[in-house]
């Protein structure tokens, strides 16, 4: 992509049809607008369409994607030591994340809808830490989940389990 | 539907939720629903890393090293403290690592990866209240006793059990074998067999002697041969580990800690405490 590519601005619209204009460079991280830019030709021109996305979840996205539009590219790199480790996030992303619990799943659905895998990964990461060092009634209890055991079920998978209990 | 539910019941994305969470959160997990149970029992990366997968090396540093760099950096870690402790080079992708849950649950109380020398101490004092609910041939199909106990998998391993006051004894009191890669199952059992065997040579009832499983690996393909002791005594919250070379390590034989340890010192030997 070249300099004045990369200026370019490329029109999107949500789901509730409200069109926002933003840099072809922030939109290009993800990986379904770059795709179509490069199918359709002529950025600029046609709105694209974020079908799953409402206007709010996509603003917040692209807040996202604009801070992180200079990040370089993801490479394979051969050494463990360099590598980031999983439940570390970014200050500036954590900050991003602290929304209320139905925002992050959004984030999360149109992250991957979008295919904006560093997003999708910071999304996941910190419903991760959500889910950390609770008890299987607390993690119910924070996502709402029903119970679908059988009595038959809890019990075998008590015992399974009780051995790796906490002391 | 609420995004929380879109999210949390479309298998990839549960399944990545769940490969950021600590091995025994992921275990747990198993706990929450019939969905979480299904996707933890079925998803190969959640296995692998779960080790209830058979992994050979090759496997293990292909797809588990590559997928989840944490796995990756905690070998690397292990690897480098192995170096800095023996002296010795080892490549960290290929060095076997303990299942972290055994030593989160107090059975193995250190560990390094397992190579040519041997490295592993578990404490028999933990095991016994930990698994007394053990029986052989009633394990249920899919639980932690059925993940391997080192990954990638060791077929073989060598249990020998000590005193605090270093009675060693030689030669090694048992061999483990397990052609697809020994399961913690196997590694407790196998314990428990050998703490009951000894029982009436180890004073154990005696509250100054302290009993040790020491574990030393064979490496699944390599034919590699043990050489080294690694002798480690437990005084109150401080543990302290020599580490010799084979020669030195048989001199110690039938030495009491304090000799051992003077002995050890007078030869310039290092001690590393935690």
């Amino acid at each position: 992509m070249s300099a004045t590519e990369a200026e370019q601005q490329v029109k999107l619209v949500s789901s509730d049809n409200v069109e926002i204009i933003t840099e072809r460079k922030v939109a290009e991280r993800s990986m379904l607008i770059k795709n179509m830019i490069e199918d359709l030709g002529a950025p600029g021109e046609e709105p694209i369409p974020i079908m799953n996305v409402s206007e709010a979840v996509l603003r917040k996205v692209l807040e996202w994607c604009s801070h992180h539009k200079n990040d370089p590219a993801p490479t394979q790199d051969d050494d463990a030591d360099s590598r980031k480790k999983t439940t570390d996030i970014e200050d500036w992303d954590q900050k991003f994340m602290q929304v209320d619990q139905e925002m992050l799943f959004e984030i999360i659905l149109a992250a991957n809808y979008m295919d904006i895998k560093a997003l999708l990964d910071v999304g996941c990461k910190t419903v991760a830490n959500m889910i950390k060092g609770k008890s299987p009634e607390e993690i119910r209890k924070t996502f709402n989940i029903q119970n679908d055991f059988t009595p038959e079920e809890e019990e075998q998978i008590r015992r399974e389990n009780e051995w790796a209990e906490d002391r | 539907m609420a995004a929380c539910d879109k999210v949390l019941q479309t298998y990839e994305l549960l399944e990545n939720i769940l490969l950021h969470l600590p091995l025994y959160d992921i275990l747990h997990s198993q706990a929450v629903c019939t969905e979480w149970r299904a996707v933890t029992g079925r998803s190969r990366t959640i296995r692998r890393v779960l080790r209830f997968d058979v992994l050979d090396e090759e496997t293990f540093a292909q797809h588990v090293l590559l997928d989840h760099p944490p796995i990756a950096n905690g070998r690397a870690k292990a690897a480098r403290q192995w170096r800095a402790a023996s002296g010795h080079v080892m490549h960290p992708l290929r060095a076997p690592i303990l299942n972290p849950l055994l030593i989160r649950a107090g059975i193995v109380t250190e560990t390094l990866p397992l190579g040519p020398r041997a490295s592993t101490v578990a404490s028999s004092a933990a095991h016994k209240k930990e698994f007394a609910h053990l029986k052989d041939g009633l394990l249920p199909d899919v639980d932690w006793v059925q993940m391997q106990a080192f990954q990638p998998r060791v077929n073989q391993i060598r249990l020998r059990r000590y005193c605090s006051y270093w009675h060693l004894r030689g030669g090694w009191a048992l061999q483990v074998t397990a052609e697809n890669g020994i399961r913690v199952g196997d590694l407790l059992r196998s314990i428990s067999k050998d703490s009951a065997a000894h029982n009436d040579h180890c004073p154990e009832a005696h509250a100054d002697y302290e009993t040790a499983i020491y574990i030393g690996s064979l490496h699944a393909n390599a034919n590699a041969e043990i050489t080294g002791w690694e002798l480690l005594r437990e005084t109150g919250a401080v543990r302290t580990t020599l580490y010799t070379d084979d020669a030195n390590g048989s001199a110690f034989i039938g030495m009491s800690g304090k000799q051992a340890m003077a002995e050890w010192m007078a030869r310039g030997g290092s001690i590393v405490r935690d």
